[in-house]
């Protein structure tokens, strides 16, 4: 009995990495795969998520307020960053990688300056256990998951059944045939842009009780979702799917066997080891 | 080529350059020996940014595999051969893992963006394993490299201790390692490698071997970046896990950015200036210095995409260049 | 340009410079040294991860000099500092390490925090001939001639914690830590205590730094059941994992006890370090005159500043210690410095500390348990002084 139940926590430990390492990357896949742009603030645009739960306690609001207003707020300034750098630097993709690192030095600078440089506690929205086929799981984790579900679907549906979908994945293969048709390019990667940043955003109000929170934490998610997009391959959603769930059940999985940083390792060459043979990616098309 | 005053330029240069120990006493010639070495491994960048199209965002792996080669061969080895044998392989691993990975990633025709995310994971990773490696010192690093010398057989030696002395050392190095990187970027090696950077399926049509080619240039780029790595592990006696940071990987960038890519003078220009600027200017703003370089990063990025000495030569003395800022097509412009 | 100086302002100028130095001889002897004040060089993070503790860790040096200096200076002499941030790069810290030494040729460097640093540091003042001070709580073993710490060492934090705990808590432990020295050689300690006295060690496991998710580790201290949850992981991994054992609901079960939190760490875990017991040389609430004063002063100078645990703690006593030892040796010159340190007394805010002859301070063994959501921690048990042990092995 014990076995079973360690190994169905075991599991479900698996799929919370997962989630979460999907809800982190998703965003930065769907900019780098419509946009062709690396986004190397995207750790500091989680990191916004998650100080905008603790500006919401702050003010005194709960922290589902927080995580239902850190989209909103990333998402936004997503926006405004499309329009003062990125707008300028599309044809110049290296240059794009420069001005977004530049800026995740500043958007640190200025959170520590506006919050302090210590960590930051936030209350936790949900705590309590939940009951599993007799095993107790906590709560919070079993949302994550069903968020991060609901975060897959919708994502699918707007890139897959929507109109702003459809024109996304015309920019995604020919942008200048798709601007030739009337599509307003510019319109749609500034959406795409806001879009991803919201997505970021979100993920890092979800993970607030999960995580340390402190101006410096932004760089360590950055890498993690690198991993996830380079596994999973380039321009696909299915593929940020499938690095998730490769990276996140091989490092449990993993860990029990060889050290968790030997686990990464291996992850990395194995990855390198198949872009010699599907250089779209495991996943890509 | 050369213009008057850009020989006049030059020649002004090497002679600030020959006589500063003296006038600048004896923490900035030591500051100006570590901006040296910096310089070299910015070159090393500049190779193959500059002249392949190909932006290493992990360069410091290299830098610190050289530096951790050296420390490791240092504390484990003993004779008067050491010193050599640690350059000699903080030349070669970089080179064998340069190679490695060209082969699985230039091969695979994975260059642009994608190939400067994954040599950012290649730095994060390194750097995660030598913080937990315990036999590599851990995050505490190694101490105990000992500083320059020069070996001779049956005992016969110079050290080379004084801050002055190390200067010009490193001044000679310096120079040697320039003398070679231009020569390679003019050769014809060098020349096909210019235009695979401009337009890589032109010069696969004219039976060139791309990928091959741009593996070289990595490896090259990855050597000299080992031996400045390894310098500088003599030079500060220490080598610790942040060698192989990201943060470093990107001071780098900057330095050549900021001294103009595709230049090799700029990679040192730039490496100086910022390292000397650094060092005045956090002085007073230690908290404000990351604001200024992050807002820095994006000026340059915006209005001075030629650095310091590729504006420089786009001054009226020279003719123009008709060189469009646009990115090459294998940077993954369109 | 030259011939545009007028002859007038030429003679001005010289007047100016004869007449200066007419003041300086005119003073008697002892003016004239209190014109050249002690410099005190302080090497702390305010940039990178570190910044967390460093700036803390310097507003506590500054007050250290205030104090110092209204009482008159070091033997009549100002003290000055020269202040450098060492990004938390030791790369970084070697260089200005030099630049302290070399350019500002102060007579002490006092500060940085992780043992990397130290170690960076430490490789350029012994060489360079200069007494370094190194205030934080590492693993012990650091001996290099001139580098003297006043952080605590391991059988300082668990000789007196662990024999409590199993007399108070219980004798099953689990340990975790971040995989690096210090916490591989604190267990050592504590895990040859624990099994002395009969108890038993169920687990022991290190990870790497900024692991996102330690549930499979809470499993398993949920499947082992012991008493004791021994944290020696540091810094945002400890916090994260302590968050993460708390929404497992496991703290009902196990207690936490860690010498690697302190308020700064407490104080980002909220409601979830509720109940941590915690080992240190120093805390906030210690309930003396000396640390009221000391807690109450440094506020009004920093009003900012909430939280002062035992590592910005130790940066004030490694101050004031290379202050009464520059008085001691009259300047910072090496041999009478390096004599000077070892048997200086001080009344610290944590209680009397001295420096032993192993360059180690001897310091105060206490334990705390934290009771509000602010980090703050109320003194469970105060042991008093504890000499510190130390094998060389760095």
């Amino acid at each position: 009995m014990l076995e079973l139940g360690s190994l169905l926590t075991q599991f479900l430990n698996g799929a919370t990495l997962v989630s979460v390492l999907i809800l982190i990357s998703i965003g930065l896949a769907i900019i780098f795969g419509v946009m062709g742009v690396i986004n190397l603030a995207h750790g500091e645009f989680f990191i916004l998520g998650a100080y905008t739960v603790i500006a919401a306690d702050v003010l005194r609001l709960s922290a589902w307020w927080g995580i239902a207003l850190a989209p909103v707020v990333v998402g936004l300034f997503g926006a405004l960053v499309e329009v003062g750098i990125i707008r300028f630097l599309y044809r110049r993709p290296l240059e794009t990688l420069l001005a977004t690192w530049g800026l995740s030095i500043v958007i640190r600078q200025l959170v520590r300056i506006v919050f302090g440089v210590g960590y930051r506690a936030s209350p936790h929205p949900l705590l309590g256990d939940v009951r599993v086929f007799g095993f107790t799981y906590p709560i919070y984790r079993v949302f994550l998951m069903a968020v991060c579900v609901a975060v897959i679907a919708i994502t699918f549906y707007v890139f897959y059944r929507t109109d702003f979908g459809l024109k996304i994945r015309a920019i995604t293969q020919d942008v200048e045939m798709a601007s030739a048709l009337a599509i307003n390019t510019s319109r749609m990667y500034l959406s795409t842009f806001a879009l991803g940043s919201a997505l970021a955003g979100l993920a890092g109000a979800l993970m607030t009780p999960e995580i340390t929170v402190s101006p410096e934490a932004g760089v360590n998610f950055l890498a993690r979702s690198f991993f996830v997009v380079i596994l999973g391959g380039i321009g696909q959603l299915a593929g940020v799917l499938g690095g998730g769930i490769v990276v996140g059940e091989l490092e449990t999985l993993l860990s029990y066997l060889i050290s968790a940083t030997t686990a990464q390792a291996a992850v990395l060459v194995i990855a390198i080891i198949i872009i010699r043979f599907r250089p779209r990616g495991l996943f890509g098309g | 080529m050369r213009s008057q005053p850009a020989r006049l330029l030059f020649a002004a240069g090497v002679l600030v350059a020959l006589a500063l120990p003296p006038v600048a006493g004896k923490y900035y010639t030591e500051l100006l020996s570590q901006a040296l070495i910096f310089g070299i491994f910015a070159m090393s960048l500049d190779l193959l940014w500059g002249y392949a199209g190909v932006l290493n965002f992990g360069h410091a792996a290299y830098f610190g595999l050289g530096g951790y080669l050296v420390a490791l061969l240092a504390r484990e080895v003993q004779g008067f051969d050491q010193s050599y044998l640690g350059y000699a392989l903080a030349v070669l691993l970089p080179v064998v893992l340069a190679g490695a990975l060209g082969y699985f990633l230039f091969y695979s025709h994975v260059t642009g963006v994608y190939f400067t995310i994954i040599t950012l994971v290649v730095t994060m990773i390194f750097q995660l394993i030598v913080s937990d490696w315990y036999w590599l010192g851990g995050m505490n690093g190694l101490l105990g490299v000992p500083g320059f010398a020069l070996h001779g057989p049956s005992g016969l030696g110079w050290e080379f201790d004084s801050e002055a002395q190390v200067y010009y050392v490193l001044l000679v190095v310096s120079a040697i390692c320039y003398l070679l990187c231009r020569y390679i970027v003019r050769s014809p090696f060098g020349l096909v490698m210019a235009a695979t950077k401009d337009n890589q399926e032109r010069t696969e049509f004219f039976g060139y071997d791309t990928a091959y080619l741009t593996t070289i240039m990595f490896m090259i780029s990855a050597g000299l970046a080992g031996l400045s790595g390894a310098l500088y592990a003599h030079f500060s006696g220490f080598v610790s896990p942040p060698l192989f940071g990201l943060n470093f990987s990107t001071d780098v960038i900057v330095w050549v950015a900021v001294g103009g890519r595709g230049t090799l003078v700029g990679a040192f220009v730039g490496a100086v200036l910022v390292n000397l600027l650094k060092a005045i200017i956090s002085d007073f703003l230690a908290v404000l210095w990351l604001l200024i370089v992050g807002l820095f990063f994006i000026v340059t990025v915006f209005f001075f995409p030629d650095g310091i000495v590729g504006t420089l030569r786009r001054t009226p003395w020279r003719a123009p260049r008709p060189l469009p800022r646009a990115a090459s097509m294998r940077e993954g412009g369109v | 340009m030259a011939n545009t100086i007028t002859r007038r302002e030429l003679l001005k100028s010289v007047g100016y410079a004869t007449g200066a130095s007419v003041a300086t001889l005119g003073h008697p002897a002892v003016l004239r040294a209190a014109a050249q004040p002690a410099k005190m060089g302080i090497l702390v993070s305010l940039t990178g991860v570190h910044a967390i503790f460093g700036e803390t860790m310097l507003h506590c040096a500054q007050y250290a000099q205030k104090e110092i200096n209204d009482r008159g200076g070091i033997e009549g002499r100002k003290l000055d500092f020269v202040i450098e941030d060492d990004e938390t790069d030791p790369k970084v810290g070697i260089e200005k390490a030099r630049k302290l030494i070399k350019r500002d040729q102060v007579d002490v460097v006092v500060g940085s925090i992780s043992s990397a640093m130290r170690n960076a540091v430490g490789s350029v003042t012994t060489k360079e001939k200069r007494v370094y001070l190194y205030p934080t709580y590492y693993e012990g073993g650091y001996c290099h001639d001139g580098v003297f710490i006043t952080g605590a060492v391991p059988n300082q934090q668990v000789e007196r914690f662990v024999p409590w705990i199993m007399e108070n808590v219980g004798k099953t432990f689990y340990i975790a830590g971040s995989d690096y020295i210090w916490p591989r050689e604190t267990s050592k300690v504590v895990r040859a205590l624990v099994e002395k006295r009969g108890g038993s060690i169920l687990g022991e496991e290190y990870f790497p730094w900024n692991t996102p998710d330690f549930s499979s580790l809470v499993n398993r201290v949920a499947s082992t059941k012991p008493a004791v949850m021994y944290s020696l992981l540091i810094g945002s991994d400890s916090v994260t994992f302590l968050k993460q054992f708390h929404n497992f609901g496991l703290k009902k079960t196990t207690r936490i006890c860690t010498s690697g939190v302190a308020e700064k760490e407490a104080a980002g875990l909220g409601e979830a370090g509720i109940g941590i017991v915690s080992s240190q040389s120093y805390f906030m609430s210690i309930d003396t005159p000396r640390n009221k004063e000391f807690v109450e002063g440094f506020r009004r100078m920093f009003p900012n500043e909430k939280l002062v645990d035992s590592i910005p703690e130790g940066m004030y006593n490694g101050v004031h210690v290379a202050a009464l030892a520059l008085a001691k040796a009259g300047s910072g010159d090496w041999s009478k410095l390096t004599k000077a340190v070892p048997g200086i007394r001080y009344k610290a805010p944590q209680g009397d500390i001295w420096m032993a002859d192993n360059r180690h301070a001897a310091l105060n063994s206490i334990i705390a348990e934290a009771y509000n959501e602010k980090g703050e921690f109320r003194i469970i048990k105060n042991f008093g002084v504890t000499p510190p042990q130390v094998n060389c092995f760095q």
